[in-house]
């Protein structure tokens, strides 16, 4: 075959096989030749070592994506924006978990810090008690403010992640369907944090429900004792 | 050699190239074409896919006595997917270098 044997059923196959671009490439293989000749080949030797024309019109085909899946991938872009709405909705609720365990802390940690006080500032109202027990019960208030703030940081974490998941999804969903792009692996939902952080996580988690555990029940036991009653909360008029 | 170990090396081959200098086709497909038994051309649809992927883009230069040229140049993705693609062809490669010396005893 000559050079222009060769383009020629180079432009048929890419025709047949619904190739884009046909001109821009054709340039480049007729660039090909031109540079080869220059090189001191001979026309019929390059088209031999090129490639069968219709080899290469399906190389091309498969290495674009789908033309006809554009309009595709714009409905799938617009139908996943609406499921955002309530996918967004979904993980904002999920969120409000996150900032109430983190208001628990807050809330936990002035608790525990008002009891251990000898003398609390006045706008805190502390239950009267004998300042040992105030002393139990507010390191078990602390104890419970560190427990939700770990859980409010890996639900965090793990909301994160789930976004992220979901996110990842929607990209894989319109790449597939559209041609364009890469479709990535699947995201895991993890928590995503180190092994080190994790394990001394874990070991904070476990003092801090130790410490809760035995002052709770230290607390309770000396208070009904120094209260001579089990109701100790009625004897010291928590509730009145 | 054979087909089936070319194809995906190729790709990687290519980015390669473009990470230390833009190239135009006509250039990484002679140098390739020399190093690795192929056909003429395999290049070029390659070069299109990577295009199309994100992972390079082409420019334009002009050229004395000739038509201009058009040359491939990695994208911050593409050096990013190279990157990523080195490593794991490098291990797999490694791999299966153990592999084989394991059963050759």
């Amino acid at each position: 075959m000559n050079k222009q044997q060769y383009l020629d059923a180079l432009q048929k196959a890419f025709k047949a096989a619904n190739v884009a671009e046909i001109d821009d490439i054709l340039d480049e293989y007729r660039q090909h030749f031109d540079n080869k000749l220059a090189d001191g080949y001979a026309e019929n030797e390059i088209a031999a070592k090129l490639d069968d024309p219709k080899n290469v019109a399906s190389q091309f085909a498969e290495a674009q994506p789908d033309r006809a899946n554009k309009t595709a991938g714009a409905l799938v872009k617009f139908a996943l924006g609406f499921v955002w709405i309530f996918a967004g909705s979904f993980f904002l609720v999920l969120y409000c978990f996150v900032v109430v365990l983190a208001a628990v802390a807050v809330a936990f940690l002035t608790a525990g810090v008002a009891l251990l006080l000898p003398s609390p500032p006045a706008f805190i109202s502390v239950p009267p008690m004998p300042y040992i027990c105030s002393l139990i019960f507010g390191i078990m208030c602390l104890a419970l403010a560190v427990l939700s703030a770990i859980g409010a940081f890996y639900c965090h974490k793990y909301i994160v992640s789930m976004i992220r998941s979901y996110n990842r999804f929607n990209k894989n969903t319109i790449a597939s369907v559209s041609g364009e792009g890469g479709v990535l692996p699947p995201l895991a939902v993890t928590a995503d944090v180190s092994p080190v952080f994790r394990r001394r996580a874990r070991k904070l988690t476990i003092a801090a429900a130790a410490v809760f555990a035995v002052c709770f029940i230290a607390g309770f036991t000396l208070s009904a004792i120094l209260a001579g009653s089990f109701e100790f909360w009625h004897t010291w008029g928590w509730f009145a | 050699m054979n087909v089936q170990y070319k194809k995906g090396v190729l790709e990687l081959c290519i980015l390669s190239m473009l990470s230390k200098n833009d190239r135009y086709g006509y250039d990484v497909s002679e140098y390739l074409s020399k190093k690795i038994d192929i056909a003429d051309g395999t290049v070029y649809p390659i070069l299109r896919k990577l295009k199309s992927e994100g992972l390079v883009t082409t420019y334009l230069s002009e050229q004395s006595g000739g038509p201009p040229r058009k040359y491939y140049q990695l994208t911050q993705l593409g050096k990013d997917e190279y990157a990523a693609a080195k490593k794991e062809w490098l291990a797999f490669a490694k791999t299966v270098e153990n592999l084989l010396k394991e059963n050759d005893r």
